[in-house]
């Protein structure tokens, strides 16, 4: 985070006025919040993106003073593991050099990284902390994923175990033999 | 203690995930939720949710069945009826869409039409025979209230639906072929009628012998209904319409239902 400000001691020197502006405006760039995730790790993370999440802009509605840095915002159904790779998905897609192409292939990998359980459970943390771009995506590709494919490729696409028993699951192939569902 | 508050949390979690794979799985269609339930049990809890089973659209089911894309004829095989009555496990359904074209016999129209009384909204392709379609909805499904065509509309259809449907308060009869006699019909006798959606659509009349074909412009309708019908109509520019336009001056995008564009609807609740 620090290097990002060490352009500007680079710049050619301008007027004081100048240069206090630039300063004011690099500050309220770098503004961060506090957050304490459920296995009290804490996060200090950029305004821009911390306020994007609904959880945290209720907190702040409610208790305005959490703002100052000092205190925690806690995030209690958010383990630090989840809260990370939230925080990964927000840094990418608020990246402003990122193109069109950037975007889709680290979408593509982010998803492809998770195994079920932990798709799973940021799902539930994207869910509590209503982040609506990052659970939209999620639902979103979940659904394309599982359309027109047939039960295996579902299940090793996402790594869930088959928790059916034999018969269990025979009955249930013959109840949708109908979809002409393929069954390996 | 920790114990147990670990084993709410975990119920809390599941319920909660159970609730996202719910709204995940609103997107998809029925074949897909065929799929989806043979995943693992959680996803077959999910797939099971009533929510799910509000709408059926047999008509996209066709396609996705086969997976050829389009195909109007899926459901012409002998089997239609069978797989028709697969889902009569859906006592919830409030919606039907039929599928294009295809042939379901009497018996299984009034199977599927018995186990779904709480029916309040159906799409009505050429496949069924207006001959016992009608009555099987008339006899079972009590609720009906919005009835959409995606085949040409006659006078046959308009006497059923007199007769059958006496509560109908929302018809669209768009993108087709409507008979003048027809429209004027079911506007003057069903007293419930709230809404008539006749965009894109030709109305005609035909002489006895069909060789002489008149088309009614809008202009024309006004001519021909008192005011409080014409209140009901929900029309397009005609003339100026650039959808009427395009399709008359594009051979293959004759009037009926080969094309998507008779899922779209004024009415957004008859639209899938």
């Amino acid at each position: 985070m620090a290097e990002e400000t060490e352009s500007t001691k680079t710049e050619p020197l301008k007027t004081a006025e100048e240069e206090f502006k630039k300063l004011e405006i690099t500050e309220e760039e770098e503004s961060e919040l506090k957050l304490e995730t459920s296995d009290h790790v804490t996060f200090m993370v950029e305004a821009s993106i911390a306020m994007k999440f609904g959880a945290v802009q209720q907190y702040l509605e409610v208790s305005p003073a959490a703002s100052a840095s000092a205190t925690a915002i806690p995030l209690h159904n958010v383990a630090s593991r989840e809260l990370i790779l939230i925080l990964e998905y927000y840094r990418m897609h608020d990246w402003v050099d990122a193109g069109e192409r950037d975007l889709k292939e680290f979408d593509e990998r982010f998803l492809k990284d998770l195994n079920y359980e932990e798709l799973k459970e940021l799902l539930l943390a994207a869910n509590y902390l209503n982040v609506e771009k990052l659970f939209n995506f999620l639902t979103k590709s979940i659904a394309n994923i599982i359309r027109n494919k047939d039960v295996e490729f579902v299940r090793t696409f996402f790594g869930i175990d088959n928790d059916y028993t034999p018969e269990e699951e025979a009955a249930y192939r013959e109840e949708n033999a109908w979809a002409g569902v393929k069954f390996v | 203690m920790e114990n147990s508050n670990s084993t709410t949390k975990k119920d809390w979690n599941n319920f909660l995930f159970n609730e996202i794979l719910v709204s995940i799985f609103t997107s998809l269609n029925v074949v897909d939720l065929a799929v989806a339930s043979l995943v693992c049990k959680s996803w077959n809890r999910a797939c099971r949710d009533p929510s799910l089973w509000h709408k059926l659209d047999l008509s996209r089911m066709s396609s996705y069945c086969l997976n050829i894309p389009n195909d109007y004829h899926a459901w012409n095989d002998k089997d239609s009826s069978t797989k028709m009555t697969q889902f009569l496990k859906t006592p919830n359904l409030k919606r039907l869409v039929l599928p294009m074209t295809g042939f379901l016999t009497m018996g299984g129209v009034n199977r599927a039409m018995k186990s779904w009384g709480g029916l309040e909204s159906i799409t009505i392709s050429a496949m069924v025979p207006n001959s016992y379609i009608f009555s099987a909805i008339g006899k079972y499904c009590k609720n009906i209230t919005e009835m959409k065509f995606s085949c040409e509309f006659e006078e046959d259809h308009a006497d059923a639906i007199i007769e059958h449907t006496p509560n109908l308060k929302v018809l669209s009869i768009r993108t087709i072929i409507v008979s003048m006699k027809a429209l004027r019909r079911v506007l003057t006798s069903l007293e419930h009628l709230e809404a008539v959606n006749i965009c894109h659509s030709l109305i005609i009349n035909k002489s006895h012998r069909g060789s002489r074909v008149v088309v009614y412009g809008i202009g024309d309708l006004r001519k021909h209904f008192p005011s409080s019908c014409l209140g009901k109509l929900i029309f397009c520019e005609g003339r100026r319409c650039l959808r009427c336009k395009r399709r008359d001056t594009t051979p293959s995008r004759r009037y009926g239902c080969h094309d998507d564009i008779w899922r779209q609807d004024e009415i957004t609740s008859l639209a899938h």
